[in-house]
């Protein structure tokens, strides 16, 4: 599955992220009735946001037992593992909320728009893991680092893993004091 | 909150290990039931430039950070003994934790997609009696930099 | 004989199913469904009833799951006494099944005062497809429909029915709807968003009689003297575990309880879901807490225990979701408070939104949010998180 990395002390909340994210998820209209029409930017699907000072990403972590698609009453969650993703079927979503309430990223909305032609209109979505893009593209666009995706959750342990390696390793190269050992 | 409860952890030396991956097939077995390096929660890392491997897993941070990050507290350790413990019923495998972790400790499991941490095997770590280079300890946390530097003033010859 | 054997088949057993089919693929699975149904979702039941959903998108799977995963389905039968001795199930048909484990997963039943219990078919909980298919075909011939109870689903009837074009009117015993889950402040802004939408909410009532001729329901009269013609009373006034079959063996008040492992006090047997009475974290006792999400994880706990595994319960954390005409109510944990004194209250109300935040021992312990409900999943998670895993286990 996706590994979604947050740092919010890196973020410095220039919500680069969001904008990233209307992008990728933007629909091009083409001409409609010999007017060309300019693209409207969707809602993004993290959230940026300062709560009492602190910094807070709002981002779905594609999470391998999600809790979002066990309290779904309308089976409209699909975890695939192909893809790395948790995906929300909006045809099956009813809207019920239950979502929202256990998400413990607050990673899920439901859509208010109060234009009825809207698709998503109340029901559920969130971060879709821009599968029809190489790369997430809030991590691509994220200036400070502060949101790194990864495309499988080997990724994140095993670069950790070898700084840490690197780092014991260079004292020994470096002629640090031996500890001799005795069987 | 804390380890400050435990007592002794496993304390790498790298310039001991064989890469051999014993510790790695003896976890898995320990933990998971079978001979299979990616279930283990001491992972090795090689660099085969210059033919060394070093063993990586938790080192028992006094402020666990992989605790602080769970969002559900799924990520808790004994009170008594100290040894991590992952609930697999709360744990969502949001993969915070190991994120989170600077040492690359932890990982999640493949199949079941909870976290994976090193729980000292009750007291008697499996991959310390099974390495046959004496490249694992079961020792107290600062016990090798005590002896480090033992060993520098004995070095210097002062007597 | 059966490796496994599970009574019910709602949602807390099919869980169950998933669980034991993941841990042990060659496993023997039996379950016994009272109802003559595939697992269906009930909590889709009102949703279907307002024409969101159709019939055929309340199950939550085919009859190919259980002819792939060879998983014995027995339906309309009713376990009638269970022998922990001999490990063995009585069903009402004379079958005896035996078993090495067991799950008792039968869910419950609406609560009916005594008084109106009438034979007749108008007069009705709302648990089953077959209940929600003859409300809705009732709602959908112009028929008034009263709705006994103010509780969640109680208000959601209410909602879906009024957005199928039917005007329920709702009789509730309590000064407001959800009064178990929400305080005044957060009651009135519900109830008067519910007024709004035309629906007459009669409060602090009871129903005492239900006027009944050979030609059907007639009415109801309420504790204050009112009469309210109708031609269908719906009751939700709760449900109660489905238990009576095992008082021989297994004597309880409410629901049967289980240990974190979801043991009962009987070795082998298991039990999951609305019928349990289970550890819940923020009172810090044992109840019955029947809703969907429990019947999920215990289910799954049951299960993954019941293949061999040691997984602990995460505990039950009480708390309801529902939108009403658009507005969403949040509620979880403790919500009312009997003492304000030894609690600490964190308030915060504006124009379109609501959130209370209720401490003990400076610890979270209960929210309540209406209108901005982003942040319930954070606030699931740190009363989860405060109460902490030792509280299920002691």
């Amino acid at each position: 599955m996706l590994s979604i990395k947050v740092d919010t002390v890196k973020c410095d909340g220039c919500s680069l992220c969001q904008l990233a994210c209307s992008f990728a998820h933007m629909v091009l209209n083409t001409k409609t009735g010999g007017q060309q029409k300019f693209p409207e930017l969707p809602d993004p699907l993290l959230w940026v946001k300062v709560c009492e000072g602190e910094i807070q990403i709002d981002i779905c972590r594609h999470c391998e037992n999600p809790p979002c698609a066990d309290a779904c009453v309308a089976g409209a969650f699909k975890v695939d593992m192909e893809r790395g993703i948790v995906e929300i079927d909006q045809q099956k979503c009813v809207g019920c909320w239950s979502c929202v309430m256990e998400c413990p990223f607050g990673a899920i909305r439901i859509c208010s728009h109060s234009d009825k032609e809207c698709t998503l209109q109340s029901r559920a979505f969130k971060c879709d893991g821009c599968s029809m893009w190489d790369k997430p593209l809030c991590a691509s666009f994220c200036p400070t680092g502060a949101v790194q995706i990864a495309r499988n959750n080997n990724g994140a342990a095993a670069i950790q893993r070898r700084q840490r390696a690197t780092l014991l390793q260079k004292g020994l190269s470096l002629g640090a004091a031996r500890y001799v050992t005795e069987r | 909150m804390g380890s400050g409860v435990i007592k002794k952890i496993v304390n790498v030396i790298p310039e001991a290990c064989t890469g051999c991956r014993q510790c790695e097939l003896i976890c898995s077995f320990e933990q998971g039931g079978s001979y299979s390096p990616r279930l283990s929660r001491i992972r090795l890392v090689k660099f085969e430039d210059k033919c060394l491997s070093v063993p990586v897993t938790c080192t028992y941070c006094e402020r666990p950070i992989c605790e602080e990050v769970c969002p559900v507290g799924a990520m808790t350790h004994d009170p008594v003994t100290g040894a991590a413990k992952v609930n697999e019923e709360s744990c969502r495998g949001c993969k915070e934790c190991a994120n989170a972790c600077p040492l690359g400790a932890i990982d999640m499991h493949p199949e079941k997609g909870t976290a994976m941490r090193c729980d000292l095997c009750g007291g008697d770590p499996a991959c310390v009696k099974y390495c046959p280079a004496g490249a694992l300890k079961y020792e107290p946390p600062h016990h090798s930099v005590k002896e480090k530097r033992r060993s520098r003033v004995v070095a210097l010859n002062l007597d | 004989m059966p490796r496994y054997l599970i009574i019910g088949n709602g949602t807390a057993g099919f869980s169950a199913i998933q669980a034991i089919l993941e841990y042990d693929s060659d496993g023997e699975i039996t379950v016994i469904s009272l109802e003559h149904h595939l697992p269906y979702s009930r909590v889709l039941l009102t949703h279907y009833i307002g024409g969101h959903v159709s019939k055929d998108n309340l199950y939550m799977t085919g009859e190919s799951f259980f002819k792939q995963k060879k998983v014995n389905l027995l339906l309309g039968a009713a376990a009638v006494n269970v022998d922990p001795e001999q490990k063995r199930v009585e069903l009402d048909n004379g079958r005896v099944l035996s078993y090495e484990k067991l799950l008792v997963a039968t869910g419950g039943k609406p609560v009916i005062p005594q008084h109106l219990q009438k034979e007749s078919p108008d007069i009705m909980g709302l648990r089953t497809i077959e209940d929600a298919s003859y409300i809705r075909q009732k709602s959908l011939s112009g028929a008034k429909i009263v709705i006994v109870g103010g509780g969640s689903l109680g208000v959601e009837l209410t909602c879906a029915l009024r957005e199928g074009g039917n005007f329920p009117e709702m009789v509730v015993s309590s000064s407001h709807v959800l009064s178990r889950v929400a305080d005044d402040e957060a009651a009135a802004v519900i109830q008067e968003q519910i007024q709004s939408y035309g629906i007459k909410i009669w409060t602090g009532e009871d129903v005492t009689e239900v006027v009944h001729t050979s030609k059907g329901v007639e009415g109801v009269v309420l504790s204050g003297g009112q009469e309210i013609s109708c031609q269908v009373v719906v009751i939700c006034k709760g449900v109660q575990p489905n238990r009576e079959f095992l008082d021989r063996v297994l004597p309880t008040i409410r629901g049967i309880k289980v240990d974190s492992n979801m043991r009962t006090d009987i070795p082998d047997v298991y039990a999951a879901g609305d019928v349990v009475e289970a550890y819940e974290l923020s009172r810090q006792e044992f109840c019955v807490s029947a809703i969907w999400p429990h019947a999920i994880a215990q289910g799954r706990v049951a299960g993954m225990n019941m293949t061999g595994q040691d997984v602990i319960y995460e505990g039950s954390l009480s708390r309801n979701a529902l939108e009403i005409f658009g507005l969403p109510v949040i509620s979880m944990g403790i919500t009312r408070v009997p003492a304000k004194r030894d609690w600490d209250l964190d308030v915060n109300q504006d124009k379109s939104s609501y959130c209370k935040l209720v401490y003990r021992d400076a610890k979270l312990v209960g929210a309540v949010l209406v209108g901005k409900v982003e942040k319930a999943g954070k606030l699931q998670a740190a009363i989860r998180k405060a109460a902490g895993i030792e509280t299920v286990l002691n």
